[in-house]
């Protein structure tokens, strides 16, 4: 009786406009964060090097082909690299100094042998989980992780001497044999493929197994640095390709492409977190003005129970449940709409040739939360102030 | 059972700051209510019965002089305190009534006792009984006559186990059968929890139920 009193006069309109404005504000937030963490995890497309990662080396040119030291790295260079704001972390790529090929020997199928060179990055840079990614004297085999372009080459293999081409699984479960040499010896080793890599032209393995081979078979002790890993500071895309270009240095430019579009997604949802914090203090201040509102509809009713003996607490608790109720309803039809809208989000995302994750961001929803949350004890105190003025 | 009492020194409304008052006016002078005390207030209009009740119960605070509750002075009284003082202590008919008139005669019951009470809501329902109303008991406030809202809100200050109960002109729409049996009720359970009350009126003699009087 005490509610159907205090809200008899409740604008239905009124309250219509109060909860759409939290419904959008709410909506944007959850929206802007969770897609803030699908673009952060988009890592430019690549299955083996984490985000903003790029491999650059040295620009080669009619008037550098015949030098051979010129695509080497000197450790001015490193340092010229390491010390630029634009740069996060620089990591060289290290090669075989040694001979190698590898083999393919399995039954029923055509005896298949290439002489290949290995790469070997810091286990941190990959970002392709792999659980079997180390190697020791003992190992049964090598893990590798090939370039994806290796499976076009060996199912074109296939083709050509009509046997069945493989998939990446089957492939993972073919035996290699990978031979070294050099300084006079010869080693066979036996590998099988652990991953594949979008963005790595050669073989990697192992930074251990690489280690090995060049103490071992390497010519020349001298390890010498022609390609880098560089991280690349995300705010910083502009310096960064500066830098790229005072150093006559040469990258795939689809890698830059991915870190443009995450600039751009990421201004995008800048604007719209933005907004959205906007909306919801705009929201928070309009639930405010109508709390209000409808305390000044019932002033003789709240003044009529204060002089009965009602605490202002107990009064505004009626006002304190009925925005919860309100926030929940609107934080469900969020949740509800937020679904909707992700499905047809990562749809584009797909259409794109993204690939986007399921799972919504707990910190969208954590947010979301506790804007409604906050929304509503700044309102109660507003209820309680005005509540305890009359 | 401590007997409670508010002790008076020298009140004077700020509106009538300026208005002599004669020695047997409770206006700037010092007297005391005890709580087992059953007081008149006489005078007639316009003399400040309504802003005494209305001091006393903490609606308001444009005065000059001291008011002790228990030895505290009730200015320094917090909401907390006030809010307590009029649950527990004191029982209140307002001249205005301040009944809900969108509400029922059950509603505007129920919304004093779900504030506690010693009598169970049938024991009410007897009280409005016993005042002529049974019949209104869901009918709309707001659609009752004066007299009739003026015994509801009579009801509704008996519900409480209050310490001591006051009435601004509680009667002033009754006829003489009804003051007499409301005036009846109110004695009555005034003594069942032994408790004193105020009265104000305009000059109508009760001085057979009432052991104290006071003049403004």
């Amino acid at each position: 009786m005490i509610k159907r009193m205090l809200f008899g006069k409740l604008d239905r309109w009124q309250l219509s406009i109060v909860a759409l404005g939290a419904f959008v504000g709410l909506l944007f937030l959850m929206l802007a964060v969770h897609y803030f963490g699908v673009i952060l995890n988009l890592s430019a497309g690549s299955e083996s090097l984490g985000e903003n990662l790029v491999i650059a080396q040295k620009k080669v040119t009619k008037y550098t082909v015949f030098d051979n030291g010129q695509g080497v790295f000197t450790d001015s260079d490193l340092e010229a690299l390491e010390s630029h704001q634009a740069v996060l972390h620089v990591a060289p790529i290290v090669n075989n100094q040694f001979y190698v090929s590898l083999a393919m020997r399995e039954e029923g199928l055509p005896f298949f042998s290439t002489d290949i060179f290995l790469q070997a990055i810091n286990d941190d840079l990959l970002d392709v989980h792999l659980d079997n990614w180390s190697w020791n004297e003992n190992a049964a085999f090598i893990p590798l992780v090939m370039p994806r372009d290796f499976m076009l080459m060996l199912n074109q293999f296939a083709a050509s001497y009509k046997i069945p081409q493989v998939s990446e699984d089957i492939a993972k479960t073919l035996n290699f044999t990978i031979e070294l040499r050099g300084k006079g010896g010869k080693m066979s080793y036996d590998a099988r493929i652990a991953g594949f890599s979008n963005q790595m032209n050669a073989v990697l393995v192992p930074m251990s197994f690489m280690d090995f081979g060049n103490q071992n078979f390497a010519d020349s002790n001298a390890l010498q640095t022609t390609q880098l890993v560089l991280k690349m500071n995300q705010n910083k895309y502009g310096d960064f390709e500066q830098l790229i270009d005072d150093l006559n240095l040469e990258i795939k430019q689809n890698e830059l492409l991915v870190v443009k579009i995450q600039g751009m997604l990421f201004a995008v949802l800048g604007v719209l977190f933005l907004i959205a914090v906007l909306i919801v203090l705009l929201s928070a201040m309009l639930i405010a003005q109508f709390s209000m509102l409808l305390v000044a509809d019932s002033d003789y009713e709240i003044q009529t129970m204060l002089k009965l003996g009602y605490h202002p607490k107990q009064i505004a608790a009626y006002f304190h449940k009925f925005f919860i109720k309100l926030l929940l309803w609107v934080a469900f039809v969020v949740l509800v709409f937020f679904f909707l809208a992700k499905f047809a989000i990562d749809q584009m995302f797909i259409n794109f040739g993204f690939i986007v994750t399921f799972s919504p961001s707990l910190w969208g929803l954590f947010l979301m939360l506790l804007s409604a949350t906050c929304i509503v004890f700044w309102n109660r105190r507003k209820v309680l102030q005005a509540v305890k003025g009359k | 059972m401590i007997l409670m009492k508010i002790e008076f020194a020298d009140i004077v409304p700020k509106p009538l700051a300026a208005t002599q008052f004669g020695e047997d006016s409770i206006w700037n002078n010092s007297f005391f209510i005890d709580f087992s005390d059953k007081t008149l207030l006489n005078a007639s209009s316009g003399k400040g019965k309504t802003t005494f009740l209305h001091i006393l119960y903490g609606l308001r605070s444009d005065y000059s002089g001291r008011i002790l509750f228990q030895n505290q002075n009730i200015r320094q009284f917090d909401l907390d305190r006030w809010t307590s003082l009029r649950r527990d202590v004191f029982s209140v008919v307002f001249q205005d009534l301040q009944l809900f008139p969108n509400l029922s005669t059950e509603e505007n019951l129920r919304i004093k006792w779900d504030l506690g009470s010693d009598l169970n809501f049938d024991e009410i329902v007897e009280m409005l009984g016993k005042l002529g109303l049974a019949d209104k008991l869901n009918q709309m406030c707001g659609t009752l006559s004066f007299g009739q809202q003026q015994r509801v809100a009579i009801v509704r200050a008996l519900i409480p186990k209050f310490k001591y109960l006051l009435m601004d002109e509680p009667f002033s729409h009754l006829d003489q059968a009804n003051k007499a049996l409301a005036l009846e009720l109110i004695l009555e359970r005034c003594d069942q929890l032994q408790t004193g009350c105020l009265m104000t009126t305009l000059g109508e003699s009760y001085s057979s139920k009432f052991n104290k009087m006071l003049y403004l």
